[in-house]
């Protein structure tokens, strides 16, 4: 038989048969869907478990400070991180964001109307947001643009507001530090930094101008992409300050456990999914095999007549094969667009855009595995109505 | 007679059924001439239909010979069986099988794919077999549309599409009325006639086998 008629009188034969065929086709569909959404989007959703868990437990933040120094009575420690070092640190692959901080030695004391209260103050830049995964719980964070301008506004913590204010609807009034009016523009959530709700936040610029006895920028806070990236950029971190400030050595501090639990977790939610999404792919396969089972059954006849007009048992076997094949691919076909449409719905949802290459990968390993589960489905039926006997099939009630 | 077609010598046929040996045909012989209309009679289980099935290759003799235009063909593999009733033999089974859910055009076009004919020469061949038994007009119906003697003739004209050399028909007229049989049984004769292509047709009914040129009655094989 030419190839051309094959594909014509399969595709013929399965779009004839497509009442049938729905159910089965459905799973399939859904199956290669999943496994497209899954493929492709499973590293986007696991920044964003990621960036969730981030707020639990920091699963992929890492803390850098330098190591103390070994003389024993030395009195005051000046070391900082520079510029350039932070630049490189940030170039290093799966590394989000990296924030320098600075602290005020001791208490400020901050005055607002009558009230007067000492708190803790840190000088940070807008990373140190993003990289502890906190949000506002009124008005906003320190933003860029109040680090380039080092303006006169400061973020506090909510017990910080309470005790200057009475309340936390505070945005717009403002406090008294060292004789600088700063205007406060947001309160801080309580949940993302629970140890700095007596803390005022300056913009790391602002602090060094405008308040004494600033510590230099010696404490860093590093957000890598995932939890995947954490390891790798342990390793790389002391090569770039080996590089570029020579002999500051440092410690590196990150939550070994919670990270190992993390990816535990995810591992085994990922497994689970992936299973799930196979096991789905594999009733398709079952469902394509009952069906050309029972279509070998319910066409014998036509078997018999097929090979009484001349079919050779190849050419029965590759017609029943290419049938379960074709509704396998078609199927996948139509799961493939879903599950592009998936991936863009969930895409947008969770505004990531997941790389293409992924996403074609996923297509691809989607369409071979249809097409095994065609051939592996259809290969015993077809097999069994290639070598049917004429004079059975043609006297088969 | 003209000069013989396909010669069968001596042939037997038994089946195993409960350990033991049931014969369906017995030392049965017979010879048909190109062109020559064959019909077998007999009553039922008296082995016609199996003789059929043994001219078409469908079953193997216990004993005996079978030669098709000088040729053993009882010597060929399954392959070249398939090959033998592709480009050798028409075949009108009872109750006129076609592929349900099929139209007209894909039922007869069926050997033609078989037999890998060329697509551009397959649309011409189809029409002259349908306008041979004047269902032209139906080449795009679905075969569950048709009547049984339609059904009938898109069998005679899916046998004739290959120009075999042989058909052979199993109670062609068995469900047709009276008026429906002589058209096929015309039809029959005019392709016999027309295109020196031999028949044999298992029949019960007397009318259908005087047709013939020749008559064998078999009696308990």
């Amino acid at each position: 038989m030419r190839k051309s008629d094959l594909i014509r009188i399969s595709g013929r034969q399965v779009f004839r048969q497509y009442r049938k065929n729905i159910g089965v086709a459905m799973i399939i569909i859904l199956g290669t869907a999943g496994l497209i959404m899954v493929i492709t989007m499973g590293r986007s959703i696991e920044q964003n478990i990621s960036s969730d868990l981030e707020i639990i437990g920091n699963a992929t933040r890492i803390r850098v400070i330098f190591k103390p120094p070994e003389t024993i009575g030395a009195i005051q420690d000046n070391r900082e991180f520079s510029d350039r070092v932070i630049k490189e640190i940030t170039r290093i692959t799966g590394i989000e964001a990296v924030a320098g901080i600075i602290r005020k030695r001791g208490y400020v004391r901050a005055t607002s109307g009558e009230r007067e209260k000492q708190f803790e103050c840190l000088g940070v830049d807008h990373s140190f947001w993003h990289i502890h995964g906190s949000t506002s719980l009124h008005g906003t964070l320190i933003t860029a643009a109040d680090v380039r301008n080092s303006k006169l506004v400061c973020t506090i913590g909510q017990r910080v507001a309470q005790e200057l204010f009475g309340s936390v609807d505070v945005v717009g009034k403002f406090i008294r530090i060292e004789n600088n009016l700063i205007e406060v523009t947001g309160v801080l959530d309580t949940i993302s930094m629970p140890d700095k709700v007596r803390h005022i936040f300056l913009p790391i610029t602002t602090a060094r101008k405008r308040l004494s006895r600033m510590s230099p920028r010696n404490r860093l806070y590093i957000r890598c992409s995932s939890w995947d990236d954490v390891l790798p950029a342990l390793r790389q971190i002391p090569d770039v300050l080996e590089k570029f400030q020579p002999g500051d050595e440092v410690e590196l501090f990150f939550p070994v456990e919670i990270l190992k639990r993390v990816k535990a977790i995810a591992f085994g939610v990922k497994t689970f999914v992936k299973l799930a999404l196979i096991s789905t792919l594999f009733l398709g396969g079952f469902g394509i095999w009952n069906i050309m089972m029972m279509s070998v059954r319910a066409r014998t006849r036509e078997i018999g007549l097929k090979k009484a007009i001349g079919a050779e048992d190849k050419d029965i076997l590759v017609q029943f094969l290419a049938e379960a094949v074709l509704l396998s691919l078609s199927a996948s076909t139509l799961g493939i667009l879903l599950g592009w449409a998936g991936v863009s719905l969930t895409a947008d949802i969770i505004n990531s855009s997941p790389p293409q290459e992924l996403f074609w990968f996923s297509v691809l390993i989607g369409f071979l595995f249809s097409l095994f589960l065609g051939v592996a489905a259809g290969i015993v039926p077809a097999i069994k109505a290639s070598r049917m006997e004429v004079v059975t099939a043609l006297r088969y009630e | 007679m003209n000069s013989p077609l396909l010669e069968i010598n001596s042939i037997t046929k038994s089946y195993q059924i409960a350990g033991q040996d049931v014969v369906v045909l017995k030392q049965f012989s017979m010879t048909v001439g190109k062109g020559e209309m064959v019909s077998i009679m007999g009553p039922s289980g008296s082995g016609k239909s199996t003789l059929l099935f043994i001219l078409g290759l469908f079953l193997s003799p216990t004993a005996g010979t079978y030669s098709f235009d000088n040729r053993d063909v009882l010597q060929l593999n399954r392959k070249e069986q398939a090959g033998f009733r592709r480009n050798e033999i028409g075949f009108v089974l009872q109750g006129a099988d076609l592929l349900e859910n099929s139209t007209v055009y894909e039922n007869v076009e069926y050997p033609l794919i078989y037999a890998q004919s060329k697509r551009s020469g397959r649309q011409k061949r189809i029409h002259e077999v349908l306008d041979q038994v004047k269902l032209s007009h139906r080449i795009h119906h679905s075969s569950n549309q048709l009547s049984g003697g339609e059904r009938q003739r898109v069998a005679i004209a899916r046998a004739l599409v290959n120009h075999p050399s042989v058909i052979l028909a199993d109670e062609p007229t068995g469900q047709l009325d009276r008026e429906n049989s002589l058209q096929v049984m015309n039809y029959f004769r005019a392709i016999a006639e027309q295109t020196e292509t031999s028949l044999v047709i298992v029949t019960h009914d007397q009318q259908v086998a005087e047709f013939c040129d020749q008559i064998i009655i078999i009696d308990r094989g």
